[in-house]
């Protein structure tokens, strides 16, 4: 899941782009909003969580850019909490909010449910027959039994148990798991899709040959 | 206010209707008297002593007759004896040589004739009487009715003119921190009182600009300082999501501590400037010798400009104002400071104390980023950050320049600027000298 950080603040960009990643999300951070607006026209994030108090191009305006452009989920950051405030960040089309400050816990919470949201997953258990995903206590269960993913092993399965039946590209699913400006080599995604079958069973993921990779079916 | 005015009226209506009625008994008895004097006059006159030592009384028959009914006259001689009487009348006795006396319905006058003869002419004034208890009573009713209608009439133009005031003062008591939006309808009110409810109106007006600007300023304050207590406690939580290295404990910790200085430095701005906010008057009003505070000021900034590679200069004639002595070094350090900001390396900053007339200018220019010109009227207003993203990054808050006006605007005194984009900007502090050197 790739996620676009719009936020100026840099100690807080960095605590939240940290943890974003290691829970297993790739994050990109715009320190303002004309950055931010170019991340979005350019390219299909997962979920956008947008500052509202942003230097250059208002927070506002670049909410109700978003939500005419595209079906991103957009999780808002305010620091006013007043009832009038709220309802006109829904209004603009903000899928959720939070305000300032906030439990860090709360934040990921909201972020998995606005994912989930976005591929239309009503709950955060997934089910691919022998294997049960839990996203939000973030394990994976085998039989029963708990397996051991690292967060980028875990991040691929996921996104591939979400889109249970439909072939991912392998284009897709790197861009997807990695952000701007993160240096990989160029098999990366093979790697990791090899690991996973390693942990959980060749049959977990499949290859369909030019077109990508599958989960479920 | 109503009995004063029912028992004004009363004593006017009183005194009216009395005075009246007076001139009138008086002028009825008057016409009365004078009539009865020139019948004993001619009685008086027409008395004779015959030979014997008798009196004769030469009235003519016609004369007589003429005396009309009711009046009747009497005669008497030295010694009270009566000497001649005609008409229906009783004598009634007098005192001094023209004495009226009245007794019931008759009025009598006496005068004196020859040899000590008395004359008495007298009549029945009952008619008179009686006109002049029908006027009194019509006085006295028809001065009651006035009255009543008079009250009626005062209490309802009272209660006209008073309604208004009454509105107003339920408007006014209406009014408070939450509902400054009502206002009282000045069309509605009579021409005496709009003048007091347009007055009114605009100290609602100013009391709901003040108090929007107290809102808006706090909802302001406390929303600024979410931001940095946000950070802190992001960067604390992700710390602790996981083991960290100690370097990366390191940052965290360094993280925390740029969020609090940057909470400190904001409650810092804020107390400053709601401390000259408050007072309109200058609490420490000493004489300041501008040159030297302003030299000062100046040379604290001089190691942060080397370090900065920015040429920092002041040039200070001999000026001094009335005022406070820190407040007025808070002004230079504010401007030398915001024109750092704006300052890259290479920049200049110059400082110029002079006086002009009955002022002391100060001007501190820098040939920095300069100020856009959508920004300009903005610039001095709290919170309010011409370049956000440079400002954010050097730790403002927008406050400076605020704080700044007020404590020049405290002093008597008058900010400008003057800049242009990509040039660099000049602010322009004028205050009244007290006194000067050229």
């Amino acid at each position: 899941m790739r996620i676009l950080l719009i936020e100026d603040e840099a100690d807080l960009a960095e605590a939240l782009r940290r943890t974003l990643v290691e829970q297993g999300y790739a994050c990109d951070v715009a320190p303002d909003g004309y950055i931010g607006k170019h991340g979005i026209e350019n390219w299909d994030y997962d979920l956008v969580i947008l500052d509202l108090m942003l230097p250059g191009v208002d927070g506002r305006s670049l909410l109700r850019l978003l939500r005419e452009s595209k079906a991103t989920p957009v999780l808002v950051l305010t620091a006013r909490a007043d009832v009038q405030e709220k309802v006109s960040i829904l209004d603009d089309g903000a899928d959720d909010y939070l305000t300032k400050p906030f439990e860090l816990s709360e934040l990921l919470a909201r972020v998995r449910s606005l994912v989930r949201r976005s591929v239309n997953q009503p709950t955060s258990i997934i089910d691919l027959g022998g294997v049960m995903i839990s996203m939000a206590a973030r394990t994976v269960k085998q039989a029963g039994v708990l397996v051991d993913l690292t967060p980028k092993e875990f991040s691929l399965l996921v996104y591939l148990a979400m889109r249970q039946g439909t072939v991912v590209s392998q284009a897709d699913l790197y861009n997807h798991l990695y952000a701007d400006g993160e240096e990989t080599a160029s098999n990366v995604v093979a790697v990791y899709v090899a690991n996973v079958r390693k942990k959980l069973g060749k049959e977990i993921i499949r290859t369909r040959r030019g077109m990508g990779y599958v989960v479920g079916e | 206010m109503l009995r004063w005015y029912g028992l004004l009226m009363l004593g006017v209506l009183s005194a009216f209707g009395g005075l009246l009625f007076w001139q009138v008994q008086k002028m009825t008895w008057q016409r009365v008297d004078a009539d009865l004097l020139s019948h004993a006059k001619a009685i008086s006159a027409s008395l004779a002593r015959d030979r014997q030592d008798g009196w004769e009384l030469e009235l003519s028959f016609e004369y007589l007759h003429e005396m009309s009914e009711p009046t009747f006259c009497t005669v008497l001689d030295g010694d009270g004896e009566v000497l001649f009487h005609h008409g229906v009348g009783v004598p009634e006795a007098g005192t001094g040589p023209l004495a009226v006396t009245m007794s019931g319905d008759i009025r009598t006058i006496e005068i004196l004739g020859r040899d000590g003869a008395r004359v008495r002419v007298g009549t029945s004034v009952a008619s008179e009487s009686a006109f002049l208890s029908r006027l009194l009573l019509g006085i006295l009713g028809s001065g009651l009715a006035v009255l009543a209608f008079g009250i009626c009439g005062g209490w309802w133009l009272a209660n006209r003119s008073l309604y208004p005031i009454k509105e107003l003062t339920m408007a006014a008591s209406q009014v408070g921190p939450r509902d400054l939006t009502s206002r009282l309808d000045t069309q509605a009110a009579p021409a005496e009182l709009q003048e007091l409810s347009d007055a009114f109106n605009d100290s609602l007006d100013r009391l709901a600009l003040a108090f929007d600007a107290r809102r808006k300023f706090t909802a302001n304050a406390a929303h600024e300082l979410r931001t940095p207590i946000a950070t802190l406690r992001a960067q604390a939580q992700s710390a602790l999501l996981n083991e960290r290295t100690p370097e990366e404990y390191r940052e965290t910790l360094a993280a925390c501590v740029r969020a609090s200085q940057r909470m400190s430095g904001l409650v810092d701005g804020l107390l400053a400037l709601a401390s000259v906010d408050g007072d309109t008057s200058l609490s420490d009003c000493q004489n300041v010798d501008l040159r030297s505070l302003v030299e000062t000021a100046t040379e604290g900034w001089q190691s942060n400009a080397d370090d900065a590679s920015v040429l920092l200069s002041c040039n200070a004639s001999n000026v001094s104002v009335r005022g406070d002595q820190r407040l007025l070094a808070n002004v230079v350090d504010n401007l030398v400071d915001n024109a750092m900001r704006h300052s890259d390396a290479d920049g200049r900053i110059d400082v110029r104390l002079r006086g002009d007339g009955d002022s002391a200018v100060l001007s501190v220019s820098d040939l920095g980023t300069g100020i856009p010109s959508e920004a300009l009227p903005h610039v001095f207003e709290r919170f309010y950050r011409a370049d956000f993203a440079r400002s954010r990054m050097q730790g403002g808050f927008g406050l400076g320049l605020a704080i700044t006006r007020r404590i020049v605007e405290v002093h008597g005194g008058t900010i400008d600027v003057e800049s242009e984009w990509g040039r660099g900007s000049t602010f322009t502090v004028r205050l009244p000298a007290t006194g000067m050197a050229v």
